[in-house]
């Protein structure tokens, strides 16, 4: 019976492991590599931000505050997006357990609609070339993945937040596992006014305005199962629904639309993992159907958007020679599109393939890869690229060097949007490159040796030091930069006009100090990026050689937490250099430097654990602006408690 | 703990610092002359409207006149501008409002309550200010500066024009369509009565009254359906007495303006174009054939063409000036989106 029971943990552990490396589609050692250090352990990362509900972070939130992206934020629940070494968010390509989920009409994904708490773990990738999961990233990738935890017995958790502008969140969450199955259900409500009070900067003395129109609606379920077959195949399901009903606000100095947005979203996919001696094998398919509604009453607007997704992909990972991996991916995406902008419903078919073959050696790692698509009956430019590290002393400082070609093809309202859709745009192309080191110094006492009056026991944890360190210069350049411009004829076209260059630095730090039942966490990251419009075909030069809009030159975030015993305290800081609103860079967004701060208390009664928290948003009261004349909220509270058995 | 003291003085040194909220300008020109008020539009949503001061006689502009004057931006997308009395009216599109301000541009009062106002006309102590999606004609009231009332009308409201007491108003139909149903109103401004209606072509931008007290209405016209069009209209018997079609589909003329002097009108269709006020040869030729300019808006003060070249609207816009024989007499540049000189 311990020997079976030890078998299947031992098979739990391997089938995870699986899962990880094929999530990612990176070796445990290539994982440290493409992303930056605050990602390295992603377990531990995850479990500190997204599986901890007691924070109830948004994923922009988390991004924002720890990782040197940039968030392009409209407000309180708005519309939220990202945007990755000075490129834009359609640059910016996001997978969900590894399908492409940003808007194949737009472009571009809504954080704002992805709640942390459908979600187990995420992976910023800066190298969109490189991913398996698909091109498009230019910028990079966020990989978002559901990840099961077998754990075995019913597990159960609630939570619930209430804050400022009459926000509430709540949560729910039941588990149930055996020896082969594993079932996770959870449900989610949020809602909130949004009716904070901010300075008006378009009246004389910036008079205290209320934000109005600005309600918000979202609620969701997630289901999740696992089937263990035998002792080398495995099959996971999940399931998600979500529907979302937001009012815009007006701008600031504007007149109110009452404009609403409402979205449906169901997304769900099934993967049989089969983990064979010789090879690993991963097959997944997936169907997405995502609804968007928007209605402006004032100005008789009635938009909808309707667009059903059919993917499928088959990864393969097996060993040639000795020390030679080999990953192979091949896929294929259907999408139908509707769209009160289209004449008549688009379908596009995305077909690729993927080879990577990696190698690792006793001081270091490589891989070179290649991947080539098909979109409808056009082939695209073959993406090529190789990456690799080097310990050339140990394993406390890491070299890293990354280079790949990429391109991102036009969305479909680029092509089709009636009137000014060009259908014979070209995709974006370019290349991306990264060097960088990574220093990691761990100090820890694990079953010291510790001698009171000449007795020398072996103790537990003692203590623990950890102190990383990471350095990374990169350079990506994109040419054919689809931009939407006015034509002679009244209405406005997209057309492959510009040519952007990005070139910048980020650096990472962390430390991590435990002893006895005290820890400290701290990390300040920093990013800096030399954004340029390189070349224009039309209209003008006055904006060559100046920053493209929305991308910060200076970024730093910095978090501290302490804890003791039971009680948490955080501090977070976040630092946004100014930003250009026009091309020629004479209008800006000044600099903004809001933080927040909160405390925890976890403990249990009987059988039921505890976490009761509160959190101070925008602790200086910084008025401020990521998005022009879209205020967001001044200082503003909430507490929350999470309940679990 | 002598380092919480640090970083505590730097957030308040950052904040003490720091004053500006929401869009702001690299350059704020010093306080600037100029006898000719250029607006620009700015971008829509983003807030970033201006005035601009323009001197003929030295050839400098001012920018960014309005906020330093009032300290705060005039709003969001500065649609037109009219002087009334000692007092300038700035009509902004998509913050609903009119801003009134002295000849130095010191704010005087905003009327608000407007949906998408677009131009206006003065009579008496009353003023009249169209709309893209009111479907009416806003009725104000000069000395209250409030919204008395409104005249009904079939669609989007735009050019607007006060003649021997009466009120000429342009209607394009349904905004967001191109509506076939376009109309030119003739209201009584103490009534408020629509005395009569002419219908026009399709899709009519701007319209001038000539030296001959005659009114000429430039429509841009639909593809596939109807070719833009010159039509001139006799205000004495209310009937279009001539009409100029032009050629091609892809012709989209617009913003027309006149010059009284020497009887020449001008307008865009792309590039800019004249034709003579004379209906016996009515040909409209290239005044100035265009490059890679994006022409935005037009006018005609004393015999000099002011064309504003708005370039992909994200950026600073320029303003090049021609004299009457199509020579370029300067171009300088002014803010985002500049859309007339007045």
């Amino acid at each position: 019976m311990l020997k079976k029971w030890l078998k299947n943990s031992i098979l739990f552990t391997l089938f995870i492991g699986v899962s990880v490396s094929f999530s990612q589609i990176k070796t445990d050692t290539l994982r440290t590599f493409t992303k930056s250090e605050f990602l390295t352990d992603l377990e531990s990362f995850s479990s500190l931000t997204l599986t901890d509900s007691s924070q109830f972070k948004t994923l922009a939130e988390v991004l924002e505050t720890s990782s040197p992206v940039y968030l392009k934020n409209y407000g309180n629940g708005q519309l939220a997006t990202l945007s990755i070494r000075g490129n834009g968010a359609s640059q910016t390509q996001l997978f969900w357990n590894g399908f492409k989920m940003n808007s194949p009409t737009l472009g571009q994904s809504d954080l704002s609609l992805i709640p942390t708490f459908f979600i187990s773990d995420f992976e910023l990738n800066y190298s969109g070339g490189s991913s398996v999961n698909g091109s498009g990233g230019i910028g990079g990738s966020l990989d978002l993945s559901n990840k099961l935890n077998w754990k075995k017995g019913i597990d159960g958790s609630y939570g619930k937040q209430l804050g400022s502008f009459s926000q509430s969140t709540s949560r729910y969450k039941v588990s149930f596992g055996t020896k082969k199955f594993y079932q996770q259900v959870k449900f989610l409500t949020k809602k909130g006014e949004n009716d904070f009070s901010f300075p008006n900067t378009s009246k004389i003395n910036n008079p205290t305005d209320n934000q109005t129109n600005n309600k918000l609606w979202q609620w969701g379920g997630q289901y999740e199962i696992g089937y263990i077959i035998n002792t080398k195949n495995i099959i996971q399901a999940t399931a998600i629904y979500y529907d979302s009903w937001r009012e815009i606000p007006p701008i600031n100095g504007g007149v109110s639309n009452e404009e609403t947005q409402e979205d449906k979203i169901f997304r769900g996919f099934v993967s049989w993992k089969s983990y064979q001696d010789k090879f690993k094998s991963d097959l997944r398919v997936s169907f997405f159907s995502e609804k968007l509604n928007y209605i402006d009453t004032i100005s008789s607007i009635f938009s909808e958007v309707a667009v059903k997704t059919y993917q499928a992909q088959q990864r393969l990972k097996f060993k040639i020679l000795k020390n030679f991996d080999v990953e192979t991916s091949i896929q294929n995406s259907l999408v139908l599109a509707m769209s009160s902008g289209f004449d008549e419903s688009k379908r596009r078919n995305e077909a690729g393939v993927y080879v990577k073959i990696s190698e690792t050696l006793k001081k270091g790692y490589y891989e070179v890869f290649a991947r080539q698509e098909l979109i409808d009956s056009d082939f695209s430019p073959v993406v090529f690229g190789g990456g690799f590290i080097y310990n050339p002393f140990n394993n406390n400082v890491k070299f890293k060097g990354n280079i790949s070609s990429n391109y991102r093809v036009p969305t479909l309202n680029d092509l089709y949007w009636a009137q000014g859709g060009n259908s014979s745009l070209l995709p974006e192309n370019g290349w991306s490159a990264e060097v960088g080191v990574d220093f990691e110094k761990v100090l820890e006492c694990y079953s010291c040796a510790v001698t009171t009056n000449d007795v020398t026991v072996l103790s537990g944890k003692l203590y623990e030091n950890r102190f990383n360190f990471g350095l990374t210069a990169f350079y990506n350049q994109t040419e054919n930069w689809i931009q939407w411009t006015p034509t002679d004829f009244g209405y406005w076209s997209p057309s492959n006009v510009k040519q952007i260059e990005n070139k910048g630095i980020e650096v990472v730090t962390s430390f991590y100090h435990e002893k006895n039942s005290n820890k400290i966490e701290a990390k300040i990251n920093y990013s800096f990026t030399h954004s340029r419009n390189k070349d224009f075909l039309s209209q003008n030069n006055e904006k060559v050689n100046r920053i493209p809009i929305y991308i910060p030159t200076h970024k730093a975030n910095a978090y501290l937490s302490y804890s003791i015993n039971r009680l948490t305290l955080f501090y977070s800081q976040l630092y946004n250099g100014r930003v250009f609103i026009d091309e020629s860079n004479s209008t800006y967004l000044p600099h903004y430097f809001p933080a927040n701060t909160g405390l925890s208390y976890s403990n249990s009664l009987k059988n039921i654990k505890y976490v009761i928290g509160g959190r101070i948003n925008n602790v200086f009261n910084e008025p401020y602006q990521v998005v022009a004349n879209r205020p967001i909220p001044g200082r503003n509270y909430s507490i929350n408690l999470t309940l679990s058995f | 703990m002598k380092s919480i003291h640090i970083y505590i003085g730097l957030v308040l040194l950052l904040f003490g610092c720091k004053k500006e909220v929401g869009p702001q300008s690299i350059n704020l020109d010093e306080k600037g002359i100029g006898k000719l008020i250029v607006i620009n539009e700015g971008n829509f949503g983003f807030g970033n409207a201006s005035v601009s001061l323009y001197d003929p006689n030295t050839g400098e502009i001012a920018n960014n006149q309005y906020k330093k004057v009032n300290g705060i931006g005039i709003g969001d997308v500065l649609q037109s501008v009219k002087r009334h009395g000692n007092k300038f009216y700035f009509v902004v599109n998509n913050s609903g409002k009119v801003v009134v301000t002295d000849t130095n541009l010191n704010l005087i009062t905003e009327i608000t309550g407007f949906n998408s106002p677009r131009y206006m006309e003065f009579f008496g102590d009353k003023a009249f200010v169209t709309d893209l999606k009111q479907k009416a004609v806003y009725v104000v009231d000069l000395v209250s500066n409030q919204i008395i009332n409104q005249i009904p009308t079939q669609g989007w409201t735009e050019h607007i024009i006060m003649h021997n007491n009466k009120l000429y108003v342009m209607d394009r139909g349904d905004y967001l369509t191109n509506s076939t149903q376009n109309f030119l109103y003739i209201i009584n401004p103490t009534t408020l009565i629509k005395e009569d209606s002419i219908q026009v072509g399709i899709n009519p931008n701007s319209m001038v009254l000539d030296i001959n007290l005659k009114l000429w209405i430039l429509t841009s016209g639909y593809s596939g359906i109807e070719n833009g069009r010159f039509q001139r209209i006799d205000l004495d018997s209310n009937k279009i007495d001539f009409t100029y079609i032009f050629n091609s589909s892809t012709d989209k003329p617009s913003r027309l303006t006149y010059d009284f002097d020497i009887k020449k009108f001008y307008f865009l269709n792309s590039s800019i174009y004249t034709v003579n006020n004379d209906v016996s040869g009515f040909i409209p030729s290239v005044f100035y054939q265009k490059n890679n300019e994006n022409f935005y808006g037009l006018n005609v003060i004393e015999g000099i063409i002011y064309a504003t070249n708005a370039k992909n609207y994200n950026q600073i816009g320029n303003i090049n000036m021609f004299n009457s024989l199509g020579e370029e007499l300067n171009i300088t540049t002014s803010s985002i989106i500049p859309q007339s000189v007045n």
